[in-house]
């Protein structure tokens, strides 16, 4: 009998010690979070109509701008940049050409803004090649806000009487990137 | 409570793609489009004197250069370049398009027009053309289709005025107003 009260006791501490390795009332975790460089953008103007410009004279270059937000975030070492290419020429053809200009001299050329952090690189001539041409760039550690910042591409393509009269569109893809 | 918080930094993990997601991505496409009308402009020589050379009395001559730009319309277009004498010669007692001092006196002239760069063909005036104050008087005419050169095409007015004794005289001047149309 005495030999049942001491198994007895025993299993009671037992019991006890294996309640301490289930955990406490209060326990703290860790959570672990890689924030890296990131980069995205809206383009806000699917479409951009271009609409000869100036009032009197003609023959004037055909004007328009596209608007997008940009989301960006580089490292403290990095960079970012935004560029853009034309990905489809103007069709049909007898129009305007990005790739094979009807007439030397004919070019779809533009005008970047951006808000900070961004800095808008000078005017360009559009490309059709696979090379992205700028349009703004970003150093290290540029954040924007949640909400995106804003930027803008304002075009301007040349009128030239050999284009045949009818519409004409041309596909421009942006992209964005970060460091 | 180890599964609890397992749990919470899984639906952290998934959260944060959604959250990129909805800010953009790192490409977009815009369209751009443009519609390109029919057109027209021209540019004319600020001041063309008239002058008399050889035998006496013989017509004063001088000829005004144009550059024109166009474009017509593909299918059913058409264009023209037009002129009127907008002020009569001034001051009088010299000159008139409007009421001729002599019967016969008149302000007459040739056209000379390149066809359009880039397609087309242009058809002069008929030579004379009497000018008026009244009405507007054909330089050329233009096709379907018709296009000129970025830096444009020649033209030009070859002026023949009558001589007429009975001008007094003095200095004169008159204005011509060029116009180009495209549909």
């Amino acid at each position: 009998m005495k030999r049942i009260v001491v198994l007895a006791a025993g299993l009671l501490l037992a019991a006890s010690s294996a309640f301490a390795q289930l955990g406490t009332t209060s326990p703290t975790g860790t959570l672990a979070l890689n924030v890296g460089a990131e980069a995205g953008l809206v383009v806000n103007s699917a479409t951009t109509t271009l609409t000869e410009s100036g009032s009197g004279a003609n023959f004037q270059p055909y004007t328009g701008t596209t608007s997008l937000t940009y989301y960006i975030r580089t490292s403290s070492s990095g960079t970012g940049t935004i560029g853009l290419r034309v990905s489809t020429d103007f069709g049909p053809a007898g129009g305007p050409s990005v790739g094979t200009p009807p007439t030397t001299g004919d070019a779809l050329t533009y005008v970047p803004t951006i808000s900070s952090p961004g800095t808008a690189a000078a005017g360009q001539t559009a490309s059709t090649g696979s090379t992205l041409t700028p349009v703004a760039n970003f150093g290290n550690n540029a954040h924007s806000t949640y909400a995106g910042n804003s930027a803008s591409v304002a075009w301007s393509l040349t009128n030239d009487p050999l284009y045949a009269v009818g519409a004409y569109t041309a596909t421009i893809t942006y992209t964005i990137s970060a460091t | 409570m180890k599964r609890t918080l397992y749990l919470a930094a899984v639906a952290i993990l998934l959260t944060a793609p959604i959250a990129s997601a909805q800010l953009g991505t790192t490409t977009g496409n815009t369209t751009v489009n443009v519609t390109v009308g029919a057109e027209a402009a021209l540019t004319v020589g600020a001041t063309t004197n008239l002058t008399s050379t050889g035998t006496n009395f013989s017509s004063y001559t001088g000829t005004t250069s144009l550059t024109y730009f166009i474009r017509t319309t593909q299918s059913g277009g058409s264009g023209f370049i037009k002129l009127e004498v907008t002020t009569d010669f001034a001051p009088a007692g010299g000159p008139s398009v409007a009421t001729p001092p002599t019967t016969g006196d008149a302000l007459n002239y040739s056209c000379a027009v390149a066809n359009p760069g880039n397609n087309g063909t242009a058809t002069s005036c008929t030579s004379p053309t009497t000018s008026s104050t009244t009405a507007q008087t054909s330089v050329a005419t233009f096709g379907t289709d018709n296009r000129s050169l970025i830096g444009g095409n020649s033209a030009s007015v070859a002026w023949t005025l009558t001589n007429d004794p009975k001008y007094k005289t003095g200095a004169y001047s008159a204005v011509v107003t060029f116009t180009i149309s495209a549909s």
